[in-house]
C-alpha cells in the first residue's frame, strides 16, 4: 500500500508538472491543408477458405505446433478505417473461424490526442508428438494495451494479458495446466534532454494441477538517462517481490549504471555495471545471492568498416542450504566483431566471443568435479552479396565448450548458404542449404557408448521457383528435404527424422481486383527409429478473397 | 577499481566537453532548429508532386499519431519528418530536404528521435546491436505503406519462413517495411534458416513473431543484455520461473546461460529445441552419469528427473 501511495504521488506530481509545460514551440498549430480533409477509402477484406489435411499416420506429429484449418473457414475478415481529420486509424482482423486455431486483432488510434488501443485474442491447439493416444494441448492468450500521450513529452502505457496453457504430455509426465495474469503500467517522459521511465508489473501464476505453489510477483522499476555533453549516463533500479502460497516471500533487487561516450567522430566507448541481490529464504541448494557485472565496449568506424571490442566481468556469490558463503565463480567474456565490404561490394562480418571461468566454483555433488564449462567460444563468419537480379549469402558458425576437469569438449558447426536468381523477367529460382553437426570425444570409462552418440548431425535443403505466369497469375513452388544422422542407441523418438515437403501455391487476381488461391502441399515425415511417429499428408487449401 | 577510476575520469572529463557547434550538428537537427514558421508550406504543397506518397501517408498509423493536439507545426505532416518545404525546391539552389534513403544512419535517428524521445534516446539505441551496427530506423520502418512494396517484391520473398497453410497468424506492426519474420530474415539469415528445422518456436505457424522474444527498442519491456535470458523466456513459460526450493543452477541463469544452456531458441534437429539428443543433454555436464547411471531413455521421460527446471519437493528433481 505504501508503494502504491508513492506511485500515485509520483504519477500525479509528474503529470501535473508536464501537463503545465508548454509545447517546445509556442506557435499555434497550423490548420490542416484542404487536401488532408479527404478521407481515403476504407478497406474491408473477406477471405473464404476451404482446407483438407489428407493425413495418414501420426496426427500428433502433424499438428505439433498448431492446427491447420479444415473444411470451410474464414481465413481473414478485416476492416480498416482511416480518417484524415481529426485523425483516426483503425484496423480489425479476424482469422480462422470456426477452426480450432483462430485469432482476433485490433488497433485503433484516436484523434485528436493519438490515444491508441490494441487488443488481441489468440487460440491455438497442438499436440506433444507421441505414439500413444494423447489429448490435445491448447494455449489461449488475450491481451489489451492502451497508450496515451498525456502531452508530447509524457506517455503512459497500460497493458493487461491473460494466458492459459493446457499442455498434455506423454505419461509418466504430468500435464501442465496453468494460468498467468499480467498487468503492466509504464510512464515514460522526456525531462529536458534526459529521459525517465517508471514501470510496475504485477504477475500472477496459478498452477491448476496444484503441483506448484501459486506465485504472485510484483516488479517496480525506474530509470533515468541524462546526456552530459558527449556523455550519456543512465541509472536503473528494479525490485521484484515473489509471494508464493505456503512459502516465505523472496526478493530480487537490481541496480545498474550504463554510459555511452563519444570519443571523436567515429569512436565511442560504452560501459556499465550492474549489481543484483537475491533473497531466496526458501531455496535450499546452491543459489546465487549476489551477482555483479561490469562491462565495457569500444566501437569504431573507419574506411567503410566497423569494429567492436568488448569485455564483461561477472562475479556470482553462491550460498548453500544453511545460507553460509560457499564460493564466488567469476566469468570473463571477451567479444569482437568486424564488418565491412570487399571493394564496396560483398558484405562480410566476422565475430567471435570467448567466455572463461576461473576455478573458484566448488561442487558438493557426489562427483566433486566442477559442472561448469571452463571455456565457451563462439565464432561466426557471414557473407552477403546481391545485384539487380540475384542475391547470395553464406554463414558459418562454430561453437566450442570445454570442461577440463571432466575431460570433455564439444564442438558444433552450423553452415547455411543460399541465394536467389531471376533467370527470366517472369521466373526466379531460389535455394538454401544448411548443415548442422556436433561432436565430442568423451567416453565414460566402462561405458557402453560415447557421448558422441547423442550429438546428431542434419542436412536441410530447400529449392524453389517463383513464376509470374501473367500479370495477374503467379505460381510459387518450393521443395524441402531434411534428414538427421543419429546413432540413437536407446531408440528414442524424433531422433532419426527425415521429411520431404513440396508446396505449390497458385494465386490469381481477377479483373475486379479479387483473388483466388490454390495451395497443394504433399509431404512425408518419417522417424526411422519409431515408425509410428511418421505421417504422410496432402494438404489442399483453396482461398477466395474479396476486397470492397 | 581501475574501471571505476576510468569511468569516473570519463564522467568528469565529459562534463567539460562542449556541445557541438551548430555547423557540426546533423542535417535534421540544423534544419529544424534554423527553420521559421514561414518556411513550412503544409502537406498540400508536397502532395502536388508526391501524390502517391501523400495518399499512402495519410492512411498510415503514423499520420494518426501526428494529429496530436498541441503538436508544434514543425512536427506535423510531411514536413514534420522531411523538413521545411520552402527549403526544398529542386529548380532552385535551395534544395535542402531530409531524404531518408540518402542520409546517414545517425542523421535518420536524429530526425526520428526529435519526436520519439519518450521511446528511447540516442545512447540507448547505440547500446543495441542494431544501433552499434549503424542500422537506422528506416532500415526496418516504413512510414508510407506503399501499395507496391519494393521490399516484398523480389529477392526477399523466397526467404520467408512463414508457412502459408496456417491462418491464425499474429500480425506484424503496421509501421514495418514487411512482415516481421521476413524483414528480420533479410539480415539474420542463419537464424531464420533454423526455423526450418523439425523442432522450432512456432514462428512459421504464425503463433509468434520475432518481437515476441526480441526487443529491438531496448527500453520497451526492457531486458538489457546484462540481465539473464531466463527472464525473457518465462514471460510465456511461467511454470519454470520459480523461485524453487531446489534450483537447477544453470537453469536459474545466474551462473550459466539460463534456458539457452540446454535449448536452441530458434530451432534444432533435436526434440524440444534441445542442443543435444536424449540423455546426452544431461550427460554433457553430468559426465559421471553418461551411460552407467540407468542407461535407458531420456533422463526425464523415464519418469525420474521430471522437474529438471526446478523442484519444490526433491533435490534430485524427481517430483515437482
Amino acid at each position: 500500500m505504501r508503494r502504491l501511495g508513492i506511485l500515485s504521488l509520483w504519477f500525479l506530481s509528474f503529470s501535473s508538472v508536464f501537463a503545465q509545460e508548454p509545447p517546445p514551440q509556442q506557435t499555434p498549430p497550423q490548420q490542416p491543408p484542404a487536401e488532408e480533409e479527404k478521407p481515403p477509402p476504407n478497406l474491408p477484406k473477406f477471405v473464404l477458405g476451404w482446407g483438407s489435411w489428407g493425413v495418414t499416420g501420426n496426427r500428433t506429429t502433424f499438428n505439433r505446433y498448431a492446427s491447420m484449418n479444415r473444411g470451410f473457414f474464414i481465413k481473414e475478415l478485416s476492416y480498416g478505417i482511416h480518417e484524415a481529420s481529426p485523425g483516426l486509424f483503425g484496423e480489425f482482423a479476424f482469422r480462422g473461424w470456426p477452426s480450432e486455431d483462430n485469432n482476433v486483432e485490433t488497433q485503433v488510434i484516436f484523434g485528436p490526442n493519438a490515444t491508441s488501443l490494441e487488443g488481441s485474442f489468440q487460440r491455438h491447439q497442438f499436440y506433444r508428438p507421441s505414439i500413444f493416444l494423447i489429448d490435445r494441448s491448447a494455449r489461449r492468450t488475450a491481451e489489451a494495451i492502451v497508450r496515451h500521450p498525456i502531452n508530447p513529452r509524457l506517455n503512459v502505457e497500460l497493458e493487461v494479458e491473460d494466458s492459459q496453457l493446457d499442455k498434455i504430455r506423454e505419461a509418466p509426465l504430468n500435464p501442465i495446466r496453468l494460468r498467468t495474469d499480467r498487468f503492466t503500467g509504464r510512464l515514460a517522459s522526456e525531462i529536458g534532454s534526459g529521459r525517465a521511465e517508471f514501470s510496475f508489473t504485477n504477475r500472477q501464476f496459478f498452477d491448476r494441477m496444484n503441483l506448484q505453489p501459486d506465485t504472485h510477483a510484483q516488479t517496480w522499476s525506474g530509470s533515468y538517462l541524462q546526456p552530459i555533453g558527449a556523455l550519456s549516463l543512465e541509472g536503473r533500479y528494479a525490485e521484484t517481490r515473489f509471494e508464493q502460497s505456503g512459502l516465505n516471500s523472496s526478493r530480487l533487487q537490481s541496480l545498474a549504471l550504463d554510459g555511452d561516450v563519444s570519443l571523436g567522430q567515429d569512436v565511442s566507448l560504452q560501459f556499465g555495471m550492474q549489481s543484483s541481490k537475491y533473497r531466496l529464504p526458501e531455496t535450499l541448494n546452491a543459489y546465487v545471492r549476489e551477482r555483479a557485472t561490469t562491462w565495457a565496449r569500444v566501437i569504431g568506424f573507419w574506411s567503410g568498416m566497423s569494429g567492436q571490442l568488448s569485455w564483461k566481468h561477472t562475479e556470482t556469490e553462491r550460498v548453500r542450504a544453511d545460507h553460509t558463503f560457499v564460493d564466488v565463480p567469476k566469468f570473463n567474456t571477451f567479444e569482437g566483431k568486424v564488418s565491412g565490404r570487399f571493394g564496396g561490394g560483398p558484405r562480410w562480418a566476422l565475430k567471435g566471443k570467448w567466455q572463461n571461468l576461473d576455478d573458484d566454483a566448488v561442487m558438493l555433488t557426489d562427483d566433486p568435479r566442477r559442472l561448469y564449462w571452463d571455456d565457451k567460444a563462439d565464432f561466426q563468419l557471414k557473407l552477403d552479396h546481391g545485384g539487380e537480379l540475384w542475391s547470395a549469402y553464406a554463414a558459418f558458425s562454430h561453437r566450442f565448450f570445454q570442461n577440463e576437469l571432466r575431460d570433455i569438449d564439444i564442438r558444433s558447426n552450423n553452415f547455411v548458404a543460399g541465394g536467389s536468381w531471376q533467370i527470366k523477367p517472369q521466373v526466379e529460382i531460389f535455394g538454401e542449404l544448411m548443415f548442422d553437426n556436433a561432436d565430442t570425444q568423451f567416453t565414460e570409462p566402462g561405458g557402453l557408448v560415447g557421448l558422441d552418440s547423442f550429438f546428431p548431425s542434419s542436412r536441410l535443403a530447400t529449392i524453389g521457383v517463383n513464376w509470374v505466369i501473367d500479370p495477374d497469375t503467379t505460381l510459387s513452388t518450393s521443395y524441402s528435404d531434411m534428414v538427421t544422422d543419429n546413432d540413437n542407441p536407446n531408440f528414442d523418438p524424433e531422433g532419426n527424422v527425415s521429411f520431404r515437403f513440396l508446396s505449390a501455391n497458385l494465386q490469381h487476381r481477377t479483373k475486379s481486383g479479387n483473388r483466388l488461391g490454390l495451395l497443394i502441399a504433399p509431404g512425408k515425415y518419417s522417424d526411422r527409429a519409431i515408425r509410428q511417429m511418421g505421417y504422410n499428408s496432402t494438404v489442399v487449401l483453396v482461398t477466395a478473397e474479396w476486397r470492397y | 577499481m581501475l574501471l571505476t577510476f576510468g569511468i569516473a575520469s570519463i564522467v568528469v572529463g565529459s562534463a567539460f566537453i562542449q556541445q557541438k557547434p551548430d555547423d557540426q550538428r546533423s542535417l535534421p537537427l540544423r534544419l529544424f532548429q534554423n527553420a521559421k514558421e514561414d518556411d513550412f508550406t503544409g502537406s498540400s504543397a508536397c502532395a502536388e508532386c508526391h501524390a502517391t506518397k501523400y495518399e499512402n501517408f495519410i492512411s498510415s498509423a503514423h499520420y494518426a499519431y501526428m494529429q496530436v493536439e498541441g503538436l508544434p507545426f514543425n512536427k506535423k505532416g510531411c514536413e514534420g519528418c522531411h523538413g521545411p518545404g520552402k527549403m526544398h525546391d529542386p529548380e532552385k539552389d535551395t534544395d535542402v530536404v531530409i531524404a531518408f534513403k540518402k542520409i546517414s544512419a545517425k542523421e535518420v535517428s536524429d530526425a526520428c528521435l526529435r519526436c520519439h524521445g519518450t521511446t528511447l534516446k540516442m545512447s540507448q539505441w547505440h547500446q543495441t546491436e542494431h544501433g552499434s551496427g549503424k542500422v537506422s530506423c528506416v532500415g526496418c520502418h516504413q512510414i508510407h505503406p506503399d501499395t507496391e512494396n519494393e521490399f516484398n517484391a523480389k529477392a526477399m520473398q523466397p526467404l520467408s519462413i512463414r508457412n502459408d497453410r496456417f491462418s491464425a497468424i499474429k500480425a506484424s506492426s503496421k509501421l514495418l517495411k514487411a512482415d516481421e519474420a521476413l524483414l528480420c530474415a533479410s539480415c539474420h539469415r542463419a537464424e531464420a534458416a533454423q526455423f526450418r528445422q523439425t523442432s522450432h518456436h512456432p514462428v512459421p505457424e504464425g503463433r509468434q513473431i520475432c518481437s515476441s522474444c526480441h526487443d529491438p527498442h531496448p527500453t520497451k519491456r526492457a531486458i538489457s543484455r546484462k540481465e539473464t535470458l531466463k527472464q525473457k523466456c518465462v514471460t510465456c513459460h511461467t511454470e519454470f520461473e520459480g523461485p524453487f526450493v531446489f534450483e537447477h543452477d544453470p537453469v536459474a541463469g545466474n551462473t550459466g546461460d539460463g534456458c539457452v544452456e540446454c535449448h536452441k531458441p530458434h530451432g534444432s534437429h533435436n526434440p524440444s529445441l534441445l542442443k543435444s539428443f536424449s540423455r546426452g543433454l544431461c550427460a554433457q555436464c553430468h559426465t559421471d552419469k553418461a551411460t552407467l547411471h540407468f542407461p535407458g531413455r531420456t533422463c526425464w521421460q523415464t519418469g525420474c528427473h521430471v522437474s529438471h527446471h526446478g523442484s519444490n519437493t526433491d533435490p534430485r528433481f524427481f517430483t515437482p
